[in-house]
């Protein structure tokens, strides 16, 4: 502990030159201090810290701030949801979390996706629509599209999807995984279109056709994740009210994104027909028909509405080389 | 949002001596950070401390403006900004102490030149080192409570304690600067 009267002499002097310049610093602080180096070190020393660029005390304190939110976002491990236990985390999205869930009682013993949206519980208006479109997603029923099966809303309020749980990998990792031939490519494709054609019918459209939301299963089943789900998330019918810049809230993933997605024009099921030629060009090429340098909207526009993709054969050849 | 009519009434039994009223005060502010998360998980990107940081702030200032009378503010500003860390400081406590502070690079001194060996600490040591200065200088330790653990502005804080915003940014600096000194152990002063 600093004796009252010479912390009193450090403050002020600090206090001082806290403002001046290097060497009129030197020069004051030497008359000040005389022989006394405890002094002189003292201050020297504060005002040596006081010239740190960074806020090192903001960030020990944001460091504690964010593992304590983090916290919060794992709350829900060990919580039942229904019939299940949530038990680990799948994945986070930018409006969601996907929890791996169990249902483990003296019925049944299963594993679940439960997706808990937080964006929804921003918008009211998005909320009421979510009830009316779980129970359309709900009549899905496809052995290519994985099942919605149930839904509801935490005790807070906060809306969440159980999902059929499908253990496998994005069929582009599956693909190159065991270096399938084009034919093989071609079949798996041609299911995942079977199985867009049964929802379209059914008046559902994916959205976010994308390799990430699509997974095969060991046995070489392709599933279609999210089926609907995107419009939950980023509703069109709400872009009026959101400032039409906010590109994310329109459309998730621009690498698979179709024109009228950039241009935030109606979604159709021909949006969906457009992202199956992306998804076929990825798995033909290995590569996304864009060639996108950012994601401002200049640059979406021109490399996704005005760009002609390379040849998918040129494509190829141009990789080979 | 609907604070407890009593969060206050909580604040200053806590204060006057019945550790209990924490037992009550520290569920209220983690219900409140838990509403505030979901904002915060929506923004993914960007700097994660300072977004975390800003909410902890935001979480102070809706807790503190329920029923509070004007002329007590300062009062409840500073009761609640000891609040905010202690449940920080308690929450990282209970995580064992968290990974040691290696997110801050070497800071370069643009005034010397000078390379500054990097401060290596995290909000358990800022706490102890918070007592010291309370010791020595409870005005202090009281305005850094107020700016970093509250997020009031200099003017804010100035208003709570009846003086200039100019003392305390100057304050600051010097508690700042003593702080810095006292955990990375480089401390004469």
């Amino acid at each position: 502990m600093i004796p009252r009267a010479r912390w009193q002499q450090i403050q002020s002097l600090f206090e001082q030159l806290l403002d001046t310049g290097e060497n009129e610093r030197a020069v004051h602080l030497a008359r000040a201090c005389g022989d006394d180096t405890d002094l002189r070190s003292s201050v020297e020393s504060l005002l040596k810290s006081d010239a740190r660029r960074e806020d090192v005390l903001q960030h020990a304190i944001g460091e504690a701030a964010e593992s304590l939110l983090d916290a919060h976002r794992d709350r829900l491990i060990g919580t039942r949801v229904g019939p299940y236990r949530i038990v680990s985390i799948l994945g986070h999205g930018g409006m969601s979390t996907v929890y791996r869930g169990e249902r483990d009682d003296s019925q049944y013993k299963q594993t679940v996706a439960i997706k808990v949206l937080q964006h929804a519980t921003l918008h009211p208006r998005l909320r009421s629509r979510l009830h009316s479109e779980r129970h359309i997603l709900a009549t899905l029923d496809h052995p290519s599209i994985a099942r919605l099966i149930d839904s509801g809303d935490l005790e807070d309020g906060t809306p969440y999807l159980v999902m059929e749980h499908v253990d496998g990998v994005s069929i582009d990792a599956y693909c190159d995984s065991r270096t399938l031939f084009v034919r093989e490519r071609i079949e798996l494709f041609i299911q995942v279109c079977a199985a867009v054609q049964y929802a379209h019918r059914n008046l559902v459209v994916h959205r976010d056709i994308k390799p990430s939301n699509i997974f095969v299963t060991e046995e070489g089943a392709p599933k279609l994740l999210d089926f609907g789900i995107a419009k939950l998330l980023a509703p069109e019918s709400l872009s009026h009210t959101l400032p039409v810049t906010r590109l994310q809230e329109r459309m998730l993933t621009p690498e698979n994104a179709a024109p009228e997605q950039v241009l935030g024009r109606p979604i159709t099921t021909a949006t969906d027909i457009y992202a199956l030629g992306v998804l076929l060009y990825q798995l033909l090429t290995g590569r996304s028909p864009y060639r996108l340098l950012s994601y401002s909207q200049l640059q979406l526009e021109r490399a996704i509405c005005m760009d002609d993709p390379v040849r998918p054969s040129h494509m190829v050849i141009a990789k080979l080389n | 949002m609907q604070v407890p009519a009593n969060f206050t009434q909580l604040l200053t039994e806590w204060r006057s001596g019945h550790p209990q009223a924490l037992e009550r005060l520290t569920p209220l502010v983690y219900d409140e950070l838990r509403r505030l998360a979901r904002n915060y998980m929506r923004a993914e990107r960007g700097s994660h401390t300072l977004q975390a940081t800003a909410v902890v702030h935001e979480a102070f200032m809706r807790l503190i403006q329920a029923n509070v009378a004007l002329q007590d503010r300062g009062h409840f500003f500073a009761l609640a900004s000891r609040l905010m860390r202690r449940v920080l400081v308690d929450h990282a406590k209970s995580r064992s102490r968290m990974k040691r502070n290696s997110g801050v690079r070497d800071l370069l001194a643009e005034e010397t030149g000078e390379i500054l060996p990097p401060i290596d600490f995290d909000v358990v040591a800022l706490d102890d080192a918070l007592e010291g200065l309370q010791q020595m200088e409870p005005r202090l330790a009281q305005v850094i409570e107020l700016f970093y653990f509250g997020g009031l502005t200099y003017d804010q804080i100035a208003a709570a304690l009846g003086t200039s915003a100019a003392t305390v940014h100057r304050d600051i600096r010097l508690a700042r600067a003593w702080l810095l000194n006292e955990i990375s152990g480089s401390g004469s002063a």
